[in-house]
């Protein structure tokens, strides 16, 4: 649950600190009359109401003295003294934003407003009444943990240790057994008298992998070359040619993106480009390709820029690591946020809801605000990692139309010189854009826009990573209902507890420790990220995961179907030194991957009625394409597709407004790169993908919808990209000889195989329709294109 | 094996009139698969008169206090500095200076004599139909976050839109248009997250017609202009229906698959539904003329106006109308002058159409931007944001029509008495379309959302 809502909030008991001293003498006589003209009728008529008793208030707050007042209620002390813009009461009759407005609906006359405020700024002289003696109530105890055995206990808290393999009676299936996931597939199968599905034929086969792997349809040859292998091990060495294949990392890539909601702008309020960020999107696309262990994976994502570099290491890896840190800086951004706090503390939140979700399967984000309801989350452990994340540099500064940090890829004099232009940059547009420009005149507008414009250039030409830096660790108070106005005690950097444990040794290093909490993120120390990461993967091959909530496996996730499987493939990920390669190859090389998407007979009946979700695995499941498996094999089909890698999606400046003006001009999704290289703007998502339900990047997103609306056969019928595609298949078409082959060679092409007689019957005459044969031919490609058979993969 | 009848009846019900999805898939987890059909029309509720809702959206903030809201003691006080505190947070504190009168008169206008500034002289001699709610407030006092407080109620999340809630609760009337549909607006300040689902179902999503930038007499749902002549596409939806029973013959039946055929068949109706509404060369040239058409400075929100009256009246629940261009930082009078040309005769046009046709009782018109603008000047002749009291007016629905509800300061600068906050307002919406705010709710990620999260008031006094 990403809420942080005030909802209920915990009362988590007021703890001693030190008692507010007073360095002043009582009251003078003209603040005593102050008080008794301007104040206490004031606090009479518009306050006591509701506040000379606790019990009559949802904040907990008496205003009927001044201990009172500094003791104050749930939201901590109603008033600071001679800080009237920092107290509470001042705010809440000012109808700030950040405090619920009082009295509610109406306001007090502004005179009265204004004397609140003065007489806290005189130091509260209430008569009779001094402020010393007062412990201010100090809301979240940092050693609070409010949660019973029971929520502990929950499975996913718990190591995963190697199950036993389960032995399998019947014969019949022990045959069929191809690796261990079988063992744990049919025994659960027979165990509920259901039969496993026949394994589905190698034209089947062929295409199902290698959307899988590629996200592309199979070529004809390709297909012909699997059929003719008849060798032993055909399967597996297809396997391996795909694993081998570019397009593997570019496919698996893409999924990972959806999790860490990559995307080339910050959205949420203008839409300013990130021009750096695509170079973290060819880091992940190359890592998968290049099988980096997972765990230096997370690693580099997180703490990059911490990890010591090894002797004799080239620069590039350096560089490299750098950029992984992209995943801590390309979060959606309410960069117009006039609230310097607010700004910073929603850009960690998204940092520790981010990770939480995309390594541990965990909702961390819930605990801002309360203390998460369902997992073992208080908001201490929220403000332990908060500290972290707060102790890391992203932004340059924090107020409206505040600057990214960026690192240079290249020699340290370079980055010095980034940093100058960095400078250079966040200043002048500091003045051009909040300065009064009543006191400039043209001409110096002119000059610092000048500057501004030449910094601005020379900025671009420096190669650079969206990337963090660290900055001195320090430790964060809790911030009550999520509200930075509102403090309650302070709490040691430290990680989950839940999974790191009650005694945790202090944080060694100086800076932020994020490096600390890498390490122990991207390892087996904690007993969810290779379930995480396993998961995910056999999501991608299966349809569904073993747990069907991937970013949440906390007590509102899903249970898992089968956790001797999930745990035996984790502990193996492990063992196999983290290599998701060798992952795919274990799951790839069982029988249960080459299920067919038909039950047997025997089952079916059964199967439907005990297990409507298919969480036995009685059927394999088939799945529509995905918006960028769609276009890429449209441009694949009509051999249009760009194999070029990598590159700078829109070709623009970094802070350029993307929803206006001549950046926006420059956004195009006409190239034909591959789907994964086209821009990604947050808030305006290119719309063929909008329509096959691309992810929201403004957050992370573990498993795509599937559904089934009427704009997608819109697009298919309509979409300028089907239109070109099919033409293009057409005017291929006409180039082979004979009317015969043409059927036979396009139905190979799209969908794999030779058109079967009765739908060579159907098609009879259907081209005679036509005055012109490349239209025929189009309007056939389009059918094709638009079936069922080809988007839905079996 | 043919589809069985009870199956084919389930998959259309499943798709529904699915325009939905078009600009973000919501996020939709197991719990959020919704057993009924979601955009059955509901039955009309106990309370509730209005059945669809007209959004009049003013990007940028228009001023408060120089078309609804007079403040003679702003203008008396002219040039002096404010005589009380700012706000905690600015949007640009080192331009603000002293205070600013309005140049526009203002005048009592019809029985209710409520006062109306004379750039708005159209929409003035409907006064006696407007609500006017003088005492609106929000918390953001930038663009981007405060024109997604108003559309989601929230700042801060992704969360469904307003249209998308009134879809999600009352359904839709017209199977072959979308039920929520917004005309021209803007892809900043938050962009497509304004009309957006979130997690409620892809169908409930706003359907975007054009977008700002396209004039509104080119503004098309997309992928919408058919590829191939009509008869060429009909052949190929009956060859896709016959590959797809082959292919089921063959397989066994699969609802997914059989759904999917059946939203070719809507799509393809759509295609020739939607023209017919936006064919505004049908109507008369009185009512062109009325809606100010036929003037170059009114013509653009003219026919924004006419084409939500179009497609309300068939039955889409949500149509939005954007206006673009109010944020007046400098240049306040003239700006404001030609801002105000542009939507008052449309706006006045549109009141007028929808209460000759007997529609306007159950259409809601509302009025409004993100926010308001400060009492003081900004950069000598402009205004800056000011979330904390501003103007929107409703009409039609069920509203107590000629009146004012709450005050700001006699600067204009906070919202003082009987304050309504946009969730208030949204409370108040969904009130007159016969929803209870806190009943309306989606459960997703083990917790019932709802558009006002914890808050919002009906405002009572506003409703007849």
């Amino acid at each position: 649950m990403r809420s942080r809502i005030p909802l209920l909030l915990l009362f988590l008991g007021a703890s001693a600190t030190a008692a507010v001293a007073s360095d002043r003498p009582g009251p003078t006589t003209e603040d005593i009359a102050f008080f008794e003209k301007r104040i206490r009728p004031v606090l009479a008529k518009h306050c006591l109401e509701c506040h000379s008793d606790e019990s009559d208030n949802d904040a907990k707050l008496r205003l009927d003295s001044l201990a009172a007042m500094l003791t104050g209620g749930r939201s901590g002390p109603a008033i600071k003294l001679r800080d009237p813009d920092r107290s509470l009461l001042v705010l809440a009759v000012r109808h700030d934003p950040a405090t619920p407005d009082m009295p509610p609906r109406s306001k007090l006359p502004l005179r009265e407003v204004a004397d609140l405020a003065e007489w806290i700024r005189r130091g509260a002289p209430w008569p009779g009444q001094r402020p010393t003696g007062v412990t201010p109530g100090r809301a979240g105890d940092p050693r609070a943990f409010p949660y019973d055995q029971a929520s502990r206990d929950h499975w996913a808290f718990q190591s995963p240790t190697p199950p036993h393999v389960p032995p399998l009676k019947h014969k019949h299936l022990r045959v069929r057994v191809r690796s261990h996931i079988d063992d744990f597939v049919f025994s659960r199968l027979a165990d509920n008298h259901l039969d496993p599905p026949r394994e589905a034929n190698r034209r089947t086969l062929i295409r199902r992998a290698t959307f899988d792997l590629h996200g592309l349809p199979p070529t004809p040859r390709e297909v012909d070359l699997f059929l003719a292998d008849t060798r032993p091990g055909a399967f597996r060495r297809l396997v391996e040619r795909l694993l081998a294949s570019p397009r593997y990392g570019q496919r698996y890539g893409r999924r990972w993106l959806d999790v860490v909601r990559y995307a080339d702008s910050n959205g949420m309020d203008d839409n300013l480009y990130y021009a750096d960020a695509w170079r973290y999107r060819d880091w992940v696309i190359d890592r998968f390709n290049r099988d980096w262990p997972f765990d230096q994976f997370l690693v580099d994502q997180v703490a990059g820029d911490l990890v010591p570099s090894t002797p004799g290491e080239p620069d590039s890896e350096r560089f490299a690591r750098l950029v992984a840190t992209g995943f801590l800086t390309l979060g959606p951004k309410m960069l117009a946020e006039d609230d310097p706090t607010k700004q910073q503390m929603d850009i960690v939140d998204d940092q520790i809801d981010t990770l939480g979700r995309a390594a541990l399967g965990l909702t961390l984000g819930c605990a801002r605000c309360h203390d998460h309801k369902f997992d073992p989350v208080p908001t201490s452990d929220y403000y332990a990692l908060a500290g972290i994340f707060k102790s890391t540099q992203v932004m340059l500064s924090f107020r409206v139309d505040s600057k990214w940090n960026a690192t240079a890829l290249g020699p340290a004099a370079l980055d010095k010189e980034l940093d100058k232009l960095e400078q250079t940059i966040d200043r002048l547009d500091r003045i051009l854009v909040l300065g009064n420009r009543q006191e400039m005149t043209g001409a110096q507008r002119a000059a610092f826009s000048k500057e501004l414009e030449a910094a601005r250039a020379a900025y671009r030409q420096i190669p650079k990573a969206m990337a963090v830096r660290d900055n001195r660790g320090e430790d964060l108070e809790i911030f009550l209902r999520g509200n930075h106005l509102t403090r309650g005690a302070r709490v040691p950097r430290r990680f989950p507890r839940i999974l790191a444990g009650f005694n945790q040794p202090p944080l060694r290093s100086r800076g932020s420790g994020r490096l600390e909490l890498a390490r122990f993120i991207g390892s087996d120390r904690n007993p969810l990220t290779a379930r995480v990461i396993v998961n995910r993967i056999w999501q991608a091959h299966f349809g569904q995961g073993l747990v069907r909530s991937p970013n949440n496996f906390g007590h509102l996730g899903q249970r898992p179907d089968n956790q001797p499987l999930l745990d035996h493939l984790a502990v193996q990920l492990v063992a196999d030194g983290w290599s998701l390669k060798q992952l795919h190859r274990r799951i790839m090389s069982s029988s249960a991957y080459r299920f067919s998407t038909h039950p047997v007979a025997s089952t079916r009946s059964r199967a439907r009625k005990i297990d409507p979700d298919n969480r036995l695995m009685w059927k394999a499941r088939r799945r529509r394409m995905q918006a960028e498996v769609l276009r890429d094999s449209l441009l694949a089909l009509s051999g249009r597709l760009d194999h070029a890698m990598g590159g700078q999606p829109i070709d623009t400046r970094s802070f350029d407004n993307l929803s206006s003006g001549s950046p926006r001009d420059r956004i195009s999704f006409e190239g034909r790169q591959r789907s994964v290289y086209l821009p990604v703007l947050r808030s305006a998502v290119y719309e063929v993908f909008g329509a096959f339900d691309f992810p929201d990047p403004a957050v992370s997103t573990g498993r795509r919808d599937e559904t089934t609306v009427a704009p997608q056969a819109l697009f298919l019928m309509n979409g300028q990209l089907v239109t070109d595609c099919t033409k293009a298949i057409a005017d291929l078409v006409i180039t082979w000889p004979g009317d015969t082959d043409r059927w036979d060679r396009l139905y190979r092409l799209v969908l794999g195989r030779p058109p079967r007689p009765a739908e060579r019957d159907a098609w009879n005459g259907y081209l005679d329709g036509f005055e012109n044969v490349n239209e025929a031919w189009q309007s056939v490609a389009r059918i094709l294109v638009a079936s069922n058979e080809f988007i839905y993969i079996d | 094996m043919a589809p069985t009848r009870r199956h084919r009846r389930q998959f259309l019900e499943q798709l529904g009139a699915g325009f939905g999805s078009l600009a973000l898939a919501g996020l939709l987890d197991q719990e959020s698969a919704r057993g009924a059909d979601v955009l059955a029309p509901r039955p009309a509720s106990r309370f509730g008169r209005a059945r669809r809702v007209i959004m009049l959206f003013m990007f940028g903030g228009p001023s408060h206090i120089d078309s609804f809201d007079p403040k003679p003691r702003l203008v008396a006080e002219h040039g002096r500095p404010l005589p009380f505190a700012k706000p905690r947070v600015l949007s640009f504190p080192l331009r603000h200076g002293n205070l600013v009168g309005s140049p526009f008169r203002f005048r009592r206008h019809g029985e209710s004599g409520s006062p109306v500034s004379e750039v708005f002289p159209h929409v003035a001699r409907h006064v006696d139909d407007l609500c006017i709610i003088n005492s609106m407030h929000c918390s953001n006092p930038r663009h981007g976050g405060a024109v997604l407080e108003w559309h989601t109620g929230t700042d801060t999340f992704i969360r469904p839109s307003l249209g998308s809630w009134l879809v999600y609760g009352l359904g839709t009337e017209n199977r072959n248009l979308p039920g929520y549909i917004t005309i021209s607006q803007a892809l900043s300040q938050g962009g497509a997250n304004n009309f957006s689902s979130a997690f409620l179902p892809a169908a409930c999503t706003g359907t975007p017609l054009g977008r700002q930038g396209t004039p509104a007499s080119r503004a098309r749902f997309p992928f919408i202009e058919p590829a191939a002549p009509q008869r060429v596409q009909r052949k190929e939806i009956e060859m896709i229906r016959r590959l797809g029973q082959q292919q089921l013959e063959a397989t066994g039946p699969d609802r997914a698959l059989e759904g999917r055929i059946e939203s070719f068949e809507l799509a393809f109706r759509m295609q020739s539904a939607a023209p017919e509404v936006q064919a505004l060369e049908t109507e008369s040239q009185a009512t062109h003329t009325l809606y100010g058409i036929d003037n170059k400075e009114t013509a653009d929100f003219g026919r924004q106006c006419l084409l939500a009256r179009r497609y309300s009246e068939r039955g889409v629940r949500f149509v939005q109308c954007n206006s673009n261009g109010w944020d007046h930082h400098s240049g306040l009078e003239s700006g404001m002058r030609s801002m105000a040309r542009s939507i008052d005769k449309p706006i006045a046009g549109l009141l007028a159409d929808l209460k000759s046709r007997g529609l306007l009782d159950e259409t809601l018109v509302i009025w409004g931007g993100e926010f308001g603008r400060t009492p003081t000047a900004e950069n000598g002749n402009g205004r800056d944001h000011n979330p904390h009291g501003f103007t929107m007016w409703m009409a039609g629905g069920g509203i107590r029509p000629g009146m004012v509800h709450g005050q700001t300061d006699e600067y204009g600068y906070y919202a003082v008495h009987n304050k309504v906050h946009f969730h208030d307002l949204h409370a108040t919406i969904l009130h007159l379309l016969g929803i209870d705010h806190t009943r309306l709710t989606f459960r997703y990620s083990g917790r019932d959302f709802r558009l006002t999260d914890v808050h919002g008031d009906v405002v009572t006094d506003v409703i007849s």
